[in-house]
């Protein structure tokens, strides 16, 4: 045992090194579709021998001919097997970005240009990755999500896929390895370090009223600009001249918060980060204009959910 | 489509698959009904029954302590009603209970694999009851259902039980040609590998014994089956010279007459010269459980035959527990023992001390008239003739001690085993050596086919007289008696022929009749090529394809298979080769974007005709001008409402001439 661990360790860092990588369409090449009987396929095998002693004993004919056509079904289903994995496609990998500490989810698009259905497909990937059984075929493609839980900020790729597959008779396990370089983006935990009014002190355009969820105070009309929120169209003010009139509150007039890594000197660096996508998670939650300020980038003051994906992007890349 | 994000292992068996499950097990189980006692199949049906009413009602798993009570109940019943639980009946009737119960703890993916390996288990062994060509038809039901039942559990959530079936029936069928040769060339090991158990399901046919008691070939008679069929190698003999030569009795013992011990191992085998033309026949005989190998009186040779015993006749190496095919050479004019040695003759003339009185008396009265054994025999022939004998199934009984004497002077009605004991019984009283030969007159020729067939209701029994210089001789005292018995068969020489089975009645060949010949010969194919193919025959079609041995057998074996499954293979292959585009336009339009792509410069999946070209013109400039054509005359083609015939020959013959040039 002590030369067989680290031999089918070897086995298996060969198979990780020969499966197909690049961008997705990812074809499964026949070549690297491994197979072997799964515990159903020895269970079957048993059967098969006990059958075939039966029927030497009894020298039963009708016996051997159901020994020889299961086991012969046992062969073909082999080959079957095989040609059910082979040449599968896996057409598309793509991943919303999440918050460190969520679970990121890839969802997968596999594809036949084959005309028979291909059934009973698994995708599996990472440590903790589960998938479903799929059939696709040239009409249909199969889609499976692939959860792969986060832990810090950054890309996070697409861990080596397993694609496996038990049919048609589960006597084989046949399976194979494909390492689409798709990556999804981890934005960094937002984590409040610095308390309900940390929104307040972050601003330095001395506007310093604390600003609350639900407590914007109003301030104004003015004119729809191109980036404003439609949220705060005011519609009915809007219905008695031709322009679309923006309602304005004390805490959205631009620029109204900057959010700047250099003012958070008491934190450590991740907790910056952290407390800064806190910043624009909620300054994005209540419509207001921002700025965050990097340093050696900056980027607002605007307000919407490009600018929020921008900032928490820099945040993530940081 | 929410995902269920469950391996196939962990998956729950739906209420759907729980009965579709139970009805597979009943299907699977169902002939098993012909052979299990009532109170198992009502048991196992019971069972069955509440397995699809607890799922229909939605209930859980039963408790395992009521799972446990009832297989304790289970064993115990079947030990209780067989008083063993490891024959063959008992052990099936476990089999199905024991399935039947396992059904009811049926949840998860591995109890489903079980539950189907049991049913293969099941499903082989109806085949110990019954080879018939029904059952081969069961076989091909059987095995298409479990081998769906197999898909259907891999193939995923969204499979309709049509696309598992036709998998399952493709499968099976690709898989025919490794199955056949495996049916062929594995090799096959002779006899049982631990023996057969006493309640083996064959033993409901009767055939010849190796003792005869009166009304023992009666009862022999009765039966309509099929003991074998025959084919001539040339014409057939007359009906007269129809004796098929079964077990010779040599030993009389309270009325019943029987092989002896060890079959007669203490005499020599016979020895038999052939004085005329010799027959050869192609036998193919039913499973009788005895070592005897039937053949034509008197039989030369037997090929698959592993000794001659004194008697004459040939014995198989072990006994005939399943259908065999042989060859044997037989001479209708021979001499059999010209020389009888001391031990055969004390053998032939041993009688008990006591018992028959009467008939002891008559054939000292004939032998003291004429010592001659020729004479003894007529004079015995004409006492059968002219006593007003007859013949008939349904004889009145005879006691034990004096049978012959019962039979001879009171009874005077017989069946061919009273006449034969009578007449031997009186031959080794006036000292003539005589002995009783069993095995079976007549044959009836199939209306379809070249064949004959001859049944238990054929069978006969008949005596043989030691004469000095013609050696063992046949005298069919039967046919004294009953003369068509002989020429015309039992139907016309008997009274009673309400009592015969069907087929040997004859019944005016009506069309039933017609129909059962019809039957007969597709049966007589499936023995003659199917059931009798076993070690003997193996061996012969190893020897005619110049296999020497098994370890040849097992190479080339092993060489069909692979090479079979490579053609599946290669079918699969094809198969699943990637469709071909069927529009030209298309296919012209991807032959230059594979091409292009050689050059280094790949189409994106979803990028437009248009995009690409672009992305092409910047990187080769020299292609520009016939790349933009080429894209805008594609999408054109593509999307535009109609394009016209021209347009798309122009394209594609566009699309062909394009060759990017090779880079360096």
């Amino acid at each position: 045992m002590a030369l067989g661990i680290p031999l089918t360790h070897r086995i298996d860092a060969a198979i990780r090194r020969r499966a197909p990588s690049g961008p997705p369409p990812l074809r499964i090449p026949a070549r690297r579709v491994y197979i072997l009987p799964s515990a159903t396929g020895a269970l079957f095998g048993v059967l098969l021998v006990v059958m075939l002693v039966g029927a030497t004993n009894y020298g039963n004919n009708l016996a051997f001919t159901l020994t020889f056509w299961l086991a012969a079904a046992a062969l073909v289903s082999m080959h079957r097997a095989h040609r059910n994995l082979a040449g599968v496609e896996l057409t598309d990998v793509r991943a919303a970005p999440v918050f460190a500490g969520e679970t990121a989810c890839f969802d997968i698009e596999l594809a036949s240009h084959a005309r028979p259905v291909r059934r009973g497909l698994y995708v599996a990937g990472g440590a903790t990755g589960i998938g479903r059984a799929l059939a696709v075929d040239r009409e249909r493609a199969g889609h499976a999500s692939i959860e792969v839980p986060t832990h810090g900020r950054g890309r996070l790729s697409c861990p080596r896929l397993t694609l496996s597959s038990r049919y048609p008779m589960g006597l084989f396990r046949c399976w194979s390895h494909a390492a689409p370089s798709a990556r999804v983006l981890v934005y960094p935990a937002p984590i409040d370090r610095l308390g309900s009014a940390s929104m307040a002190q972050a601003g330095d355009d001395g506007h310093a009223e604390p600003v609350r969820a639900g407590e914007a105070l109003f301030a104004g009309h003015r004119r729809f600009q191109t980036g404003d929120s439609r949220r705060r169209i005011d519609w009915k003010a809007s219905a008695r001249t031709d322009d679309l009139i923006i309602t304005e509150h004390h805490d959205s007039r631009a620029p109204s918060h900057w959010f700047d890594y250099a003012t958070l000197d008491a934190l450590a660096p991740e907790a910056r980060l952290s407390q800064l996508a806190y910043w624009v998670v909620e300054a994005d939650r209540h419509g207001a204009v921002y700025g965050l300020r990097l340093p050696r980038q900056t980027l607002g003051p605007a307000t919407g959910p490009a600018h929020r994906r921008d900032c928490l992007e820099a945040l993530a890349l940081f | 489509m929410a995902a269920t994000g469950t391996t196939h292992t962990a998956r729950l068996v739906s209420r759907g698959e729980r009965l579709a499950l139970t009805a597979l097990v009943a299907v699977i189980c169902g002939p098993h009904i012909l052979h299990l006692p009532f109170w198992v199949s009502f048991a196992a049906a019971a069972l069955l029954a509440w397995n699809v009413l607890r799922t229909l009602l939605g209930q859980a798993t039963p408790h395992g302590l009521l799972r446990a009570l009832l297989t304790i109940a289970g064993v115990s019943a079947v030990f209780l009603g067989f008083g063993h639980i490891n024959g063959q009946t008992a052990g099936v009737a476990l089999l199905v209970l024991m399935l039947a119960l396992k059904l009811s703890e049926t949840q998860r993916y591995r109890d489903v694999v079980i539950v189907l390996a049991l049913c293969c288990f099941v499903l082989v062994t109806q085949f110990l009851f019954s080879q018939s060509l029904g059952m081969a038809l069961y076989l091909i039901g059987g095995s298409w259902l479990i081998v769906a039942a197999f898909v259907h559990l891999h193939a995923g959530d969204d499979a309709p039980p049509s696309a598992s079936a036709a998998e399952s029936a493709r499968l099976l069928a690709l898989a025919i040609p490794v199955a056949a040769a495996l049916f062929v060339l594995f090799p096959r090991l002779p006899g049982p590998l631990w023996g057969l158990p006493a309640d083996n399901g064959n033993t409901a046919r009767t055939g010849l014994s190796d003792t005869m008691s009166p009304g023992a070939i009666a009862d022999l008679a009765r039966s309509g089956a099929v003991a074998f069929r025959v084919r001539f190698d040339g014409p057939a003999p007359p009906p007269a010279l129809r004796y098929w030569r079964g077990p010779v009795l040599w030993d009389y013992d309270h009325g019943t007459w029987h092989t002896g011990p060890g079959v007669a191992r203490d005499i020599a085998p016979a020895s038999v010269h052939a004085d005329g033309p010799t027959i050869r026949t192609d036998i193919t005989l039913a499973p009788s459980h005895k070592r005897w190998l039937i053949a034509l009186d008197m039989p030369l040779a037997v090929d698959t035959a592993h000794r001659r015993t004194a008697g004459g006749n040939w014995v198989a190496p072990r006994p005939i527990d399943q259908r065999v095919r042989y060859i044997a050479r037989s001479a209708t004019q021979y001499t059999l023992d010209a020389k009888l040695t001391p031990a055969a003759r004390q053998r032939a003339l041993a009688l008990p001390a006591t018992g028959n009185p009467r008939a002891r008396a008559l054939a000292h009265r004939w032998a003291q008239q004429d010592p001659g054994a020729r004479a003894v025999v007529h004079s015995a022939l004409d006492f059968l003739r002219r006593g007003g004998f007859s013949y008939t199934l349904n004889p009145p009984r005879t006691s034990r001690d004096n049978s012959v004497d019962d039979f001879l002077f009171t009874t005077r009605a017989g069946f061919c085993e009273h006449f034969a004991g009578a007449f031997t019984f009186l031959m080794r009283a006036a000292g003539v050596p005589a002995r009783v030969v069993t095995g079976y007159q007549g044959a009836e020729h199939a209306s379809l086919g070249d064949y004959w067939i001859v049944r238990d209701s054929d069978a006969h029994a008949w005596s043989e007289v030691w004469l000095a210089g013609a050696g063992w001789v046949r005298v069919d005292p039967t046919a004294a008696a009953a003369p068509k018995r002989i020429v015309d068969g039992i139907n016309a020489a008997i009274a009673d022929t309400g009592d015969l089975p069907y087929m040997a009645g004859g019944h005016g060949r009506d069309a039933w009749y017609r129909a059962r010949m019809l039957w007969d010969a597709v049966d007589a194919g499936w023995n003659r090529w199917f059931l009798a193919y076993g070690p003997d025959l193996q061996q012969r079609l190893f020897a005619a394809l110049g296999i020497a041995g098994f370890g040849t057998a097992i190479a080339i074996l092993t060489g069909l298979v692979v090479g079979l499954l490579m053609l599946v293979s290669l079918w699969l292959a094809w198969r699943m080769r990637v469709a071909r585009e069927p529009d030209p336009a298309v296919r012209a339009w991807q032959g230059v974007c594979r091409r292009l792509a050689r050059r280094g410069i790949a189409r994106r999946t979803g990028e437009t005709p248009a995009h690409y070209a672009e992305r092409v013109a910047a990187r080769h400039p020299a292609l520009a001008r016939a790349i933009t054509d080429l894209a805008a005359r594609y999408s054109r083609l593509r999307y535009a409402s109609t394009p016209g015939p021209a347009e798309r020959r122009d394209f594609i013959r566009r699309a062909r001439r394009f060759h990017p040039p090779r880079r360096g």
